[in-house]
């Protein structure tokens, strides 16, 4: 029992210090930091006292949770120097440099009185900590910055005694301090071992028994080398390492939250990974690329796919969510994860406060957002904005090219139009009468929903309780809207809106379909153009913190004669105000036949093409006054007194909720360039253009992918600070984009977007990249990374085991090896450090049980993905067909039975039920049971590092889990054919043996050592004994000795299933 | 009667008391004694020249790989004593103490997905009743955010009529008859509240502290904090009826950032009750011992040669795997009950039912499984239809649960097990005193949206107060008017009544000392407790 031991240890310390029993309680508080940040010798002695070895501790132990970055209790803060040395609420200064007496500090920890002795309510000081700040200050109290916030400095190579043992400069740092201590290393690993482990850690899988063979005959200096270079080349490299890169980009197939719906198009992004690990792009395009691809100059098609890194953000489709809270979710999230990632700081903390250890205040958190915050997606249940991208990889060019050339037409089509607008001449429409009238929308909306109620009905892929439910209400709609009709008819306008100065507001809410019907003195000659502006209530709030945004479907307007004739407007087009909506305008344009893309099509629900689209809409959100201007095909003389009538019909819902326009007004132009425009002959080829290129970019058979998209400069979003988190409440100045203050500044002049960042992220002198990068590495092959806390490298983090070692690397992987991943791994693997045999002493153990001094190699369990793909490579029966679709490995039924969607787990028959474990679906809320059973990730946030645990639950699953049954088998039948063939002899002893080690070869990549043999030997006979006895006992036809039957049969498959399924749960099966 | 001045939240929470390290009590197996146990089970004496490590063997396993264990100072950020989650590796879910005496020594908590209407079972407003059809006042809707209301909706009195009962007169609806007869053993919450109104994001504010995805569950911090009493059942067991899964998914009952041995199990009706639970058809209970033992020898040859402890723990894995095959069988199987007792609660064994729930949980809290968590789904009253409606669904659901919950409160009760187990029943908010009007129209059916500011829950058991109500909504039950209590402060009292002080039971995480009441400062409802 843990609590024993301590007490062993702590009654030594009572005798060791012998101090008091009040700072005997101190002591059992500090020793075990002490013990753990076992790296820093804490010389006591020295004279000099140093900030970060000697004094930050004291302060984040005992001062900073009242007086740090969240709060600052009577004024005083311990986070920065000036702040330390600042007056606090008593009026006197807390620190005093060279005089502690003058000091606040130092009277309030030494007083008496528990009532003012600080820390509060807690033991005092032990005396030799008050002794350490006395002294610190008396030196000047001088300041450090955390070591992790220092750039890495270089390192010259220890001196070491055994230099014949050092294989890579990295293993003069390991051996230096093992020598230090008085330890050796361990021997080298044996050649079974070495190969199983760097086989594993380099490709997720161990080595096939050819391979095994070839290294073992292989008696060249460099046989290892020559291994390591070929699993580095190896396609199943880049499939492992995705693995590690997928958790931290939280990659899924499904959207998360309530809903829970696919992402059927995310997979691209996934084989974009595993290929950018096997074409090794160095690290630092590899982030880029994630980042700001489509910030690049010349973005190729590839860059742009990777960046859906940043929106494998869940998204939250629940009814009635609040799209702009769920959007900011999501940007948080990538706020969080850039950081966590790339720098190892938990950014998380700051979103409500200044960071409560670290020096980042509040305000530069939402600095670090605003490089996020002007994106084009808004949670909305399309994942808007995707990147079709074709299945077939060698489509790439051809749909690229297509997107390409749609991306710069829509664009150029756009900015003409803005351009007008902006240089033409306005005349506002005072609007003299508003009403809501909802007789027309009704009638437009009726066939709508009996369109969807019909496609509901004939698609044959649902057919569970979500079809019944939507069937359901569905028809539930279609009841209550045809009951408002008939009301409707009988009643008149439902609703007649209130007009100040000229503008309609809805201050009362009019029916959720609605057309608008508006009339306005036609107070010009001349009619080029009419606008309908929407602004928001309150225009400055709304930049960032925006109101209810809406959805109009149609504009039409009319010209009344004083006489009363009426003449509907002749609009050739109609202007959008932003790229999205027109392309949303030119797409419903487009006649598309049910193609590969559109499985749900067919002729009842075939969409009715608008001649001249005329919809627009602030989708979810209203940030700014949004606009549209009906381009009349030619100019219109207005006779004087004649009126104009527009009305706006609006059906549509956003987040299960009306989307009507709350506010609006009307503007006329006389202006000729409208006509001009509306009369351009190339404007007309642009948008057949247009149409064209999305009617062929729908006959490549696609998927969508979610990619980042930078908002427009005219539509970008401002960024303020939200108070305490909240954000609903924004204060403070607009932010521009910056990094902490703590770090170094963005270069000047470049612009403050995700690509500036990007790279900032990779300049010399950032002084984490490189270091949690490497970090990372160290993490993944020796199990502890150097930095244990590999999520966090600021201050309450774990300190490095070895701070010189992760210096030089950092600066090596950085500045020789050029961010080249594949070069690290090399160096790292081909280390001596790393080729030491696994097994420990007990005086090792004993001295250090986790090994974090490296006196022997790593020992790993396999993760979740190398626990399934190992049984797969020993029995066979891997299909190593990369990339495409996730893939469905069989799962218990009954898994998943999620709310709201009648998606099913169909268990893959063929190939496809081998797949590696990287391909499996990964569905957000419910994952995959036997790997999160085996700790991996369920891809709800970035995971920095999995904590690997050992369970019984994992031992039902490699026991019981039909998966594992079915390898065991499979290799059992291997085992025969294999066997069989090179013997050609009848069933003896000697081939049984032979096919039992055959088995454990293939799963544990060695041979079964003497003693090892004869208890599977004992078990197989047991097995046959029980599996005959079955047989006997079902047949009723027992003759024979059975145990002479057991010695007899080599050949029993159950007998060798059985003896698989033990292999397969070995504890050496499970590690590597 | 304000009974806050009986409790002083301070003197309940107040500062830690200092620790002795002499008066805590010791977990159930001493070191000695565990190795004992693993070389007799396995035969052999590998560990005669490893003495000398045993200490250091304890600082292995989970523990090694925890950051909150590893790096723990033993105080907390806030200066407050530290707890001391190490344990025997080859028992990652030994019981440990609590910090004092618990009331309870686990849970059983009724989850109603969808959010019950409080309107129609426990809050009882007859001024709403009075105002019924008339227009809501402006001031319910200004700043307010709604998940379907829009316009202006009608106010909506209780579909169903109220009556005393009980000892203390407690206010209830006709809607539970069953329930009725336990009134005097419960005690109303009816003034939580919370700050999300959509359901998952809600369900997980409820079950994790907080509403985003990635923090462990309620479940996981308790079974973290104590333990499990039986080393041969997971310490957490999730059951699921009515079809669905809730709307938060996997995740309400998911470890987070804790080890993925503190996630909850879910067991199952239908098919294996524990995933991959039964043994390959072609393989034997006396094949499968075989199978083990031949594991067994060979992994302690394996820790001879290389000297790693998690082979030890390994085994002892194995071992529990095999204990839990024949337990958990055994436990989730009612048929093992009496024809009376499944009357009782109105079970039909083989089907997925609330009713056959209960009575496994009951099972279970028998046999030491430390936390219960039922999910009963279906609570989502819009009245966009008949299923989801007041004057529809609703009906049906309330029979669903009526009498197994009764039934269980009696069974615990019988058994003397209501003293030491807190059940727990609610959903993840109120809903609206107004009708819901989607789309701003009257429905057929009668409905009420998702309201964040109100809604009631209720404990019995363990250490609560029995035949009690505590704090208020207003007059139409809209919003809370008297003693509100967050999630926090529920989960900050459950962990109270479990032997915790809420501050305590945490664990390092990006940072943050993290806590299943997040970082806000929380409050036990002291009132509430016996």
């Amino acid at each position: 029992m843990p609590s024993k031991f301590n007490m062993i240890s702590l009654r030594k310390a009572i005798v060791d210090h012998c101090v008091g029993i009040v700072a005997l309680l101190v002591l059992i508080i500090g020793c075990s930091v002490v013990a753990w940040r076992f790296i820093s010798d804490h010389v006591r002695a020295s004279d000099r006292v140093e900030f970060s070895r000697d004094i930050r501790p004291i302060l984040n132990q005992n001062c900073v949770a009242c007086h740090g970055g969240v709060r600052q209790k009577n004024d005083v803060s311990f986070i920065y120097r000036d702040e330390a040395l600042g007056v606090g609420k008593s009026g006197h200064r807390t620190i005093v440099p060279g005089n502690p007496d003058a000091s606040e500090l130092m009277k309030r920890i030494t007083l008496t009185d528990p009532e003012a002795r600080m820390p509060y309510h807690t033991p005092a000081l032990p005396p030799q900590q008050v002794e350490l700040l006395r002294k610190w200050i008396m030196q000047g109290a001088h300041w450090e910055d955390y070591w992790s916030f220092v750039p890495p400095r270089a390192q010259p190579l220890p001196k070491v005694g055994r230099l014949d043992w050092v294989r890579q400069p990295l293993d003069r740092f390991v051996l230096a301090r093992l020598e230090k201590e008085g330890l050796e290393p361990s021997p080298e690993a044996d050649k079974a071992q070495s190969l199983r482990r760097v086989s594993f850690d380099l490709t997720g899988l161990p080595p096939t028994a050819s391979e095994m063979r070839a290294f073992l005959a292989d008696s060249s200096a460099n046989a290892y080398e020559k291994q390591v270079d070929r699993l580095l080349a190896s396609p199943r490299y880049g499939e492992r390492w995705a693995s590690m890169w997928l958790d931290l980009a939280r990659y899924a197939d499904t959207k998360g939250y309530e809903k829970d719906d696919g992402r059927p198009g995310v997979w691209p992004y996934r084989d974009w990974v595993i290929d950018a690990f096997n074409r090794n792009l160095p690290y630092d395009q590899f982030v880029i690329k994630q980042l700001a691809g489509d910030l690049l100059p010349n973005a190729t098609f590839e860059d742009r796919i990777a960046t859906s890194f940043h929106r494998q953000t869940p998204n939250n489709d629940e009814g009635g969510t609040d799209d702009e809270e769920f959007r900011l979710i999501a940007v948080m999230d990538r706020v969080a994860t850039t950081w966590s990632v790339l720098n190892g700081v938990t950014m998380n903390c700051v979103q409500c406060h200044s960071h409560p250890y670290d020096p980042i205040r509040h305000a530069d958190y939402y600095k670090s957002l605003a490089f996020f915050n002007t994106e084009e997606d808004t949670d909305l249940n399309d994942d808007f904005p995707n990147l079709t991208v074709p299945k077939d990889k060698a489509r790439y060019p051809q749909a690229a090219a297509i997107q390409d050339e749609i991306g710069t037409l829509i664009h150029n089509i756009e900015t003409a139009d803005r351009q007008i607008v902006e240089k033409a001449q306005w005349r506002q429409l005072p609007i003299q009468s508003a009403d809501a009238n909802e007789v027309p929308a009704l009638e437009k909306v009726i066939p709508t929903i009996i369109r969807s109620l019909a496609r509901v009905q004939q698609d044959k892929k649902q057919n569970g309780m979500a079809k019944a439910e939507s069937l359901r209400d569905l028809k539930e709609s279609i009841r209550l809207a045809k009951l408002r009709l008939a009301r409707a008819k009988v009643n008149g306008p439902a609703k007649t809106f209130s007009i100040h100065d000229g503008e309609v507001f809805t201050d009362a809410h009019a029916p959720p379909q609605s057309v608008y019907e508006l009339t306005a003195n036609a107070n010009l000659p001349v009619l080029s153009a009419i606008r309908i502006e929407v602004p928001p209530f309150d225009a400055e709030k709304a930049r960032y913190t925006p109101e209810n945004g809406f959805i109009a479907d149609k504009v039409e307007a009319w010209v009344v004669q004083l006489n009363g004739a009426r003449e509907k407007i002749d609009f050739r087009y109609f202007a959008q105000d932003s790229e999205p909506n027109l392309q949303t305008a030119v797409f419903s344009n487009v006649k598309i036949k049910a193609g590969p893309n559109d499985k749900s099509s067919n002729a009842a629900d075939a969409p009715k093409v608008d001649p001249i689209p005329s919809s627009f809409e602030a989708l979810p959100k209203l940030f700014r006054t949004r606009w549209i201007v009906g381009v009349l095909s030619n100019q219109l003389q207005l006779a004087r007194d004649s009126r104009i009538e527009v009305a706006i019909t609006q059906t549509d819902e956003i987040d299960d909720k009306p989307a009507l326009i709350q506010r609006l007004r009307l503007s006329a132009s006389g202006d000729p360039s409208w006509t001009a425009e509306a009369q351009n002959a190339q404007r007309a080829q642009q948008i057949e253009r247009l149409k064209d290129l999305y009617t062929q970019l729908a006959a490549i058979p696609s998927v969508p992918l979610p990619v980042m998209v930078e908002q427009q400069p005219y539509e970008r979003r401002t960024t303020l600070e939200f108070e305490r988190g909240n954000f609903l409440t924004k204060v403070g100045p607009d932010l521009a984009p910056d990094v902490p203050a703590i770090f170094p500044r963005l270069p000047a002049g470049a612009p403050r977007n995700r690509l500036t960042l990007a790279k900032w992220f990779f300049q010399p002198g950032q002084p984490l990249t490189a270091r949690v990068t490497v970090n990372r590495y160290w993490q993944e092959l020796f199990g502890i990374g150097i930095v244990e806390t590999q999520e966090n490298f600021g201050s309450v983090g774990e300190e490095p085991s070895h701070p010189e070692l992760l210096d030089y690397l950092a600066l090596h992987f950085q500045n020789d090896l050029h961010w080249d991943m594949k070069a690290l791994l090399r160096e790292l693997v081909t280390s001596a450090t790393y080729r030491q045999s696994s097994a420990t002493t007990p005086q090792l153990m004993a001295k250090d049980p986790r090994n974090r001094l490296l006196a022997h190699g790593p020992q790993q369990r396999l993760t979740a993905e190398m626990v399934r793909d190992q049984a797969l490579v020993a029995s066979g029966l891997l299909d190593t067909t990369m990339g495409g679709p996730p893939v469905m490995p069989p799962q218990p039924a009954g898994v998943w039975n999620s709310v709201y969607n009648d998606d099913k787990w169909i268990d893959a028959t063929g190939p496809n039920r081998y797949r590696r474990a990287v391909y499996t679906f990964v569905k957000r809320t419910s994952g995959y049971p036997s790997f999160l059973t085996f700790d991996a990730s369920d891809r709800d946030t970035t995971l920095p590092r999995r904590i690997p645990t050992n369970t019984p639950l994992q031992a039902l699953v490699t026991l019981n889990d039909p998966v594992y049954y079915e390898a065991a088998r499979a290799l059992a039948q291997r085992a025969v054919k294999e066997t069989a063939l090179k013997s050609g002899a009848a069933a003896t002893d000697d081939i049984l043996q032979a096919r039992i080690k055959y088995e454990a070869r293939l799963v544990l990549s060695r041979d079964l050592t003497a003693r090892e043999l004869p208890v599977i030997l004992a078990f197989y006979k047991r097995a046959l004994v029980q599996q005959h006895a079955k047989l006997v006992d079902a047949s009723m036809n027992a003759s024979g000795n059975l145990l002479d039957k057991a010695n007899n049969a080599a050949d029993n498959i159950d007998a060798l299933t059985s003896v698989g399924n033990v292999v397969f749960n070995l504890d050496a099966a499970l590690n590597r | 009667m304000s009974v806050s001045q009986k409790f002083n939240h301070d003197a309940i929470l107040g500062d830690p008391p200092t620790p002795s390290l002499e008066e805590k009590p010791a977990a159930d197996v001493h070191p000695e004694e565990a190795f004992a146990r693993i070389q007799a089970q396995t035969r052999r004496h590998f560990l005669r020249s490893f003495t000398a490590g045993v200490g250091s063997m304890f600082l292995g396993s989970l523990a090694s790989n925890c950051p909150g264990m590893a790096c723990a100072s033993e105080l907390n950020i806030d200066g407050t004593q530290r707890l001391d989650f190490k344990r025997d590796p080859t028992r990652p879910l030994s019981v440990l103490p609590p910090e004092f005496t618990p009331r309870a020594k686990r849970i059983i908590y009724l989850h109603m997905a969808g959010a019950p209407s409080q309107l129609e079972l426990f809050d009882h407003k007859p001024e709403l009743t009075r105002l019924d059809g008339q227009d809501c006042p402006e001031s319910f809707l200004k700043g307010k955010r709604f998940a379907f209301i829009s316009g202006v909706p009608k106010l909506l009195g209780s579909q169903y009529p109220f009556h005393q009962a009980g000892k203390n007169g407690l206010w209830l609806s006709d809607r539970l008859p069953q329930f009725e007869k336990h009134i005097d053993d419960v005690c109303f919450i009816k003034s939580m509240h919370t700050d999300q109104f959509n359901h998952a994001p809600a369900q997980l504010l409820v079950h994790t502290g907080n509403a985003r995805l990635g923090y462990p569950s309620m479940g996981s911090w308790v079974i973290y904090g104590l333990g499990s009493e039986n080393q041969n059942l997971p310490g957490f067991i999730v059951l699921v009826s009515g079809g669905k899964q809730p709307d938060g998914g996997k995740q309400l009952w998911g470890s987070g950032f804790l080890p993925s041995i503190y996630q909850g199990v879910q067991c199952r009706s239908h098919g294996e009750p524990v995933l991959y639970l039964q043994n390959p058809k072609s393989v034997s209970r006396a094949l499968r011992r075989d199978e083990l033992d031949a594991i067994d020898q060979i992994n302690q040859q394996q820790f001879e040669e290389f000297g790693n402890p998690e082979t030890i723990t390994r085994i002892s894995q194995y071992e529990m795997a095999f204990r839990m095959q024949m337990e958990a069988t055994d436990v989730l199987d009612i048929r093992k009950e009496s024809a009376p007792t499944l009357a009782e609660y109105g079970c039909k064994p083989g089907e997925e039912s609330f009713a056959n729930n209960c009575l496994v949980a009951r099972r279970l809290a028998e046999r030491g499984v430390r936390f219960i968590q039922l999910y009963h789904w279906g609570w989502d009253t819009h009245g966009t239809n008949k299923r989801d409606a007041l004057n529809g669904g609703f009906n049906d659901r309330c029979r669903e649960v009526d009498q197994p919950i009764a039934a269980l409160l009696s069974d615990l009760k019988r058994r003397g097990m209501l003293e030491d187990t807190l059940v727990v029943w609610g959903g993840e908010f109120g809903r609206t005193s107004m009708r819901e009007n989607r789309n701003g129209q009257t429905t057929e059916f009668v409905g009420r949206d998702h309201n964040p500011g109100a809604f009631t829950i209720w404990m019995a058991g363990g250490g609560i107060r029995p035949g009690f109500s505590h704090g208020e909504t207003d007059a139409m039950g809209y919003e809370v008017v008297k003693d509100p209590v967050e999630i926090r402060d529920l989960h900050a009292t459950i962990l109270y009544v479990l032997g915790f002080n809420y501050r305590q039971l945490n664990y390092s995480f990006q940072g943050l000392d993290q806590k299943l009441t997040s970082v806000k400062p929380a409050r036990v409802v002291a009132e509430v407790l016996a």
